[in-house]
């Protein structure tokens, strides 16, 4: 995995895997097909992506964030959001349609606990005339303790030809799985921090990537 | 031994009261069945036993090798030797189902090395003609009904429990499905001979694969009337109501 250094602005015309840190507003152009991008947001910042080729973008931020996507040519945006936060924040994610036959699937899981209160928006624009386009979000946070959340998706379709979906879940573990787990003789403390994890890590991560969404995991279940 | 002594138990939100006086008595090795219509609390027993939080009991005690399971956590209770395989055993997404037995292991200190535990789920997996992949999925996830209680078979041979609680087994099962469950578990059965079970069921198919030593029929929060295998066949004839119909009958003359 490559660490790279960014002005301002950042183009990827190499497929790869990378990995970057942002403390500032930031723009990158993904112009090569299969990059995958592993992203850490600090300092509420907006980065903005041109998506020219198809792209995984992960992204771990425990501050306000805004993301804008915006997908050329035929490319496909596959794009995970994974917030755990004790504060009031917002995190906005905006995906544009802007040709035809685009794919995008935004995935965004977040945890609010303590007092944390975590806004999420996400939306997906598809304007007349990018035919054949599909715009999937999938949005869900877990409050513990006395965190709070919203979430607002929004889908914005103009044109009839395309497909768009949303689903959206805010609210504690499900009790049944916690029974569940326990009646395999897990403790209720160990069968959270399964159900934590596995909310968390939604696809297998790098494993030095992994190591910092632990770090923050760590500080949930030890508090 | 297991035993439970006159439980009166009722729902959380509700109040609503679900097991009246109910008393049962399994002794080390036996093989019970429980079979009733719907909604007479077959399968809250299981839960309560389980210490379900959705319940509350008001009256009498559960005891499991003479230790008394009422404020017991359901964790506690597990690792007492107690499995549950569920009726409708719930779809874990991004837990995987290893992982969570691998930690059910560390919890009763009986963890084995990896190789140990991979080469035991491949041969419990083969066993119960489950997808290769299973193992490495989050628990239950993409799996037909049948296949989900198969997983649970699969917990269960490799959790090794001394008492086993069966409820509904059968549904969700194809015959030949359940030919393979209940064949695993005839064979883990005959490997541990002192392992108890309470099989909760509607039907008495599943009955001619796992024989019972007793047969309870259940109504209205409590066992009515207790016989052998020749009682499920005689509901499986006549019905539930037909039965009861048949012993008020009985006792009328």
């Amino acid at each position: 995995m490559n660490n790279i250094l960014l002005d301002s602005t950042v183009c990827f015309n190499k497929e790869g895997t990378f990995k970057l840190e942002l403390d500032k507003d930031t723009t990158i152009n993904i112009e090569s097909d299969n990059v995958k991008l592993y992203l850490v947001t600090k300092n509420n910042i907006r980065v903005d992506f041109n998506i020219f080729n198809s792209a995984t973008i992960y992204n771990i931020t425990t501050e306000n964030i805004t993301i804008n996507a915006n997908i050329y040519n035929n490319a496909k945006l596959d794009f995970y959001l994974m917030t755990i936060t004790d504060k009031k924040i917002t995190n906005e994610v905006n995906v544009y349609h802007q040709n035809k036959e685009t794919i995008s699937n935004v995935i965004c899981h977040g945890i609010s606990y303590l007092k944390g209160d975590l806004k999420l928006s996400v939306n997906g624009y598809i304007k007349k005339g990018m035919i054949d386009s599909i715009c999937n979000q999938s949005s869900r946070i877990i409050n513990l303790d006395k965190g709070k959340s919203l979430i607002k998706p929004n889908l914005f379709i103009d044109e009839f030809d395309s497909i768009a979906n949303h689903s959206a879940y805010t609210g504690p573990f499900d009790e049944k799985l916690l029974f569940y787990l326990e009646t395999k003789g897990i403790s209720k403390k160990e069968a959270f921090n399964l159900l934590l994890n596995g909310f968390m890590k939604l696809v297998e991560l790098p494993k030095d990537y992994e190591s910092i969404l632990d770090s923050i995991l760590n500080k949930i279940q030890g508090r | 031994m297991f035993k439970i002594d006159k439980l009166n138990v009722e729902t959380k939100d509700t109040k609503r009261k679900i097991l009246k006086d109910f008393s049962l008595t399994i002794n080390d090795g036996e093989i019970h069945a429980i079979m009733g219509p719907n909604g007479v609390g077959k399968s809250t027993l299981s839960k309560v036993i389980m210490h379900h939080p959705d319940y509350v009991i008001n009256a009498g005690t559960i005891t499991y090798n003479k230790k008394i399971l009422n404020d017991l956590s359901t964790d506690t209770i597990a690792r007492l030797g107690i499995y549950l395989l569920m009726q409708d055993p719930s779809i874990i997404d991004g837990v995987g189902m290893s992982e969570a037995l691998r930690t059910a292991l560390k919890e009763r200190e009986k963890d084995s090395n990896i190789y140990t535990f991979i080469t035991k789920m491949k041969q419990e997996i083969d066993s119960l003609n489950l997808p290769k992949d299973v193992m490495h999925r989050s628990i239950n996830k993409g799996l037909s009904g049948g296949e989900r209680k198969k997983n649970e078979v699969l917990g269960l041979k490799v959790l090794k429990p001394s008492f086993i609680i069966l409820d509904e087994l059968d549904s969700g099962l194809d015959v030949d499905s359940l030919k393979v469950v209940a064949n695993n578990i005839n064979e883990y059965l005959k490997e541990h001979q002192d392992t108890s079970v309470l099989i909760i069921t509607h039907y008495s198919r599943i009955l001619d694969l796992i024989k019972p030593d007793f047969v309870h029929e259940m109504k209205d929060g409590k066992i009515i009337k207790t016989g052998d295998i020749t009682l499920a066949k005689q509901i499986e004839k006549t019905g539930f109501s037909g039965v009861n119909e048949v012993e008020l009958n009985k006792n009328y003359e």
